[in-house]
């Protein structure tokens, strides 16, 4: 029974393999075209590059942004697993401008990395402000370091999304006309954001503001805004310290809104709007937001703004 | 929202209460000088000699006011400085004595600026920075007294044939003259403080590089600091444990 069974079965095997050679195709795909099959895996740093890439790679890439939410992502550092996701990845969006404090810890695909801020590392902002602390000898030492909020300059969100394009098109060449027609799109929906606000400004450009945290160092350089800032939580009243200082800063700063990143409390803006101060939120958006998407959430963010420039 | 903002905050203390701890650990920057072979580094960060691993900071080259090579019997000579980060000098020298200054800071309801008081908004308080550094690598009794007028730390005695476990004998001055009740720290942490001649004893807790440092602070009389502080390194290497 075996004996006539084989010959049957080889006769198979032979004929299915002389279709795979001279018909391709039609057993499997070849290395290349199954890799071109596949999504392309890509792990981000924060929030706005997911939503660049997605906007950008559409149905060409699976996006992964990990940080949990609620967690800033500059200062979050991810668990084991989490960085084993971002090492098996095809790209690894970075943020650049010492953003993601955690990535010179781990060993990660150092041609895998792409620094989307890179072309414009001459333009990064030093802090040198920084936050002081004592010490055991009675001095004071500052740390200084790089602000990192990039891409609420929307000219720089445009060219680091220009850059995920780019490094799209170097992985997957044949849909680099897809990559940039898309990425097209966006570049015009953020340049249009940066339009607005620069004419949005000029209308008032020498308005004192104060910011609850110092994140709009980009913003303010880009459209020239007078920003001073505190160090104050949205969702955490100040002490009367803080207040105090506060009020003694307006003395020399005259701000009449102060910019939060969060939904402040109602008893600090009750208490802000008591010495004349209005609140206004611009969320840089850099984890996912609870609602909406990157582009809803700086079109909100504009408008918040417009009261400040009236 | 509000669920999130209780995680934010929570996430935030954590954040803050780890910032603390760090920085309680971490302490302030040192400022030390490396020798690659015949060359001198000038470096800033963390050492880590007191802190968890090496950290270098890029600082200003602008910021070194005053380079001094002194050979074995006390006498200064000129050494080749490279004027870009970090600042390199090429010279073989005994001692070797480096006056850095970051200027002048000035703390502000935002934040602490590098600048003036007088062109700070709402300053709250001000102060001009000097850190010197002092690196010791021959031994002769001629260098046993203060070199500059810089704030100073002196060995009384030759600390290079000192080992672990032994102590050196400092003197700690400034503008040459003694300064008494002056806290020295030795690994980030403060070990004591000057008698009335400005003498104190550390105990050396490890082998190989030694960083000591003191800190004193002077009314600074004018419309730009309040006060002047000034940090003074030591720097030299004993024998390495086996």
């Amino acid at each position: 029974m075996h004996a006539l069974k084989l010959p049957m079965v080889s006769r198979i095997v032979w004929i299915l393999l002389l279709m795979c050679i001279f018909l391709p195709g039609t057993c499997s795909l070849s290395f290349a075209e199954k890799k071109a099959e596949e999504k392309l895996i890509i792990y981000t740093v924060n929030y706005p590059l997911k939503y660049f890439a997605e906007r950008i790679a559409g149905r060409e890439a699976q996006v992964e942004f990990p940080a949990p939410p609620g967690m800033d992502p500059a200062f979050w550092m991810p668990d084991a697993g989490t960085i084993a996701g971002y090492q098996g990845a095809d790209l690894i969006l970075l943020n650049g401008a010492a953003y993601a404090k955690w990535i010179p810890r781990v060993t990660l695909p150092q041609f895998r990395q792409v620094n989307t801020s890179a072309g414009f590392k001459d333009h990064y902002i030093k802090i040198d402000e920084a936050v002081t602390h004592s010490h055991g000898l009675g001095g004071e030492h500052s740390h200084s370091g790089t602000a990192f909020t990039t891409w609420i300059d929307f000219s720089l969100a445009a060219r680091q999304a220009f850059t995920i394009m780019d490094a799209l098109s170097r992985k997957r060449p044949d849909l680099r006309d897809t990559f940039l027609g898309n990425y097209q799109v966006l570049e015009k929906e953020l340049l249009a954001l940066d339009e607005e606000i620069k004419k949005m400004v000029s209308k008032n450009p020498d308005r004192p503001l104060v910011a609850s945290h110092p994140v709009y160092q980009y913003f303010a350089r880009r459209y020239g805004l007078h920003i001073e800032s505190v160090m104050w939580e949205p969702d955490e009243v100040p002490t009367e310290k803080q207040w105090a200082e506060l009020r003694y800063g307006l003395e020399g700063h005259p701000a009449k809104w102060m910019i939060w990143e969060g939904e402040p409390a109602a008893a600090s803006v009750e208490r802000l709007k008591s010495m004349g101060v209005g609140s206004i939120v611009f969320d840089p958006c850099g984890n996912t937001p609870e609602n909406g998407d990157f582009m809803s959430v700086m079109r909100k963010n504009v408008e918040n703004l417009k009261p400040a420039f009236q | 929202m509000k669920q999130r903002t209780g995680t934010v905050q929570g996430l935030r203390i954590a954040l803050l209460i780890l910032c603390i701890l760090v920085s309680v650990k971490a302490q302030a920057h040192d400022i030390w000088i490396e020798k690659e072979g015949e060359v001198y580094v000038l470096l800033y960060g963390h050492t880590g000699v007191s802190h968890e691993g090496v950290v270098r900071i890029e600082y200003s080259p602008d910021n070194v006011l005053q380079v001094e090579c002194f050979d074995e019997t006390g006498n200064k000579f000129d050494a080749e400085v490279n004027q870009v980060y970090p600042v390199r000098i090429c010279a073989e020298c005994a001692v070797l004595c480096v006056l850095t200054s970051s200027g002048y800071w000035t703390k502000t309801p935002f934040g602490t600026k590098n600048l003036p008081r007088n062109e700070a908004i709402s300053p709250l308080s001000s102060w001009l920075s000097y850190e010197s550094v002092k690196r010791i690598d021959a031994w002769t009794e001629k260098l046993s007294v203060p070199l500059t007028g810089d704030l100073e730390l002196t060995p009384l005695r030759n600390p290079l044939e000192l080992s672990r476990g032994k102590k050196v004998r400092l003197l700690v001055t400034l503008n040459g003259e003694p300064l008494s009740s002056v806290p020295v720290s030795y690994e980030g942490k403060t070990r004591g403080q000057t008698d009335e001649q400005g003498r104190i004893n550390i105990r050396l807790r490890h082998g190989g590089m030694q960083l000591i440092q003191t800190s004193y602070t002077t009314p600074a009389d004018s419309e730009k600091a309040d006060e002047i502080i000034h940090t003074a390194t030591l720097v030299f290497e004993i024998a390495s444990e086996k």
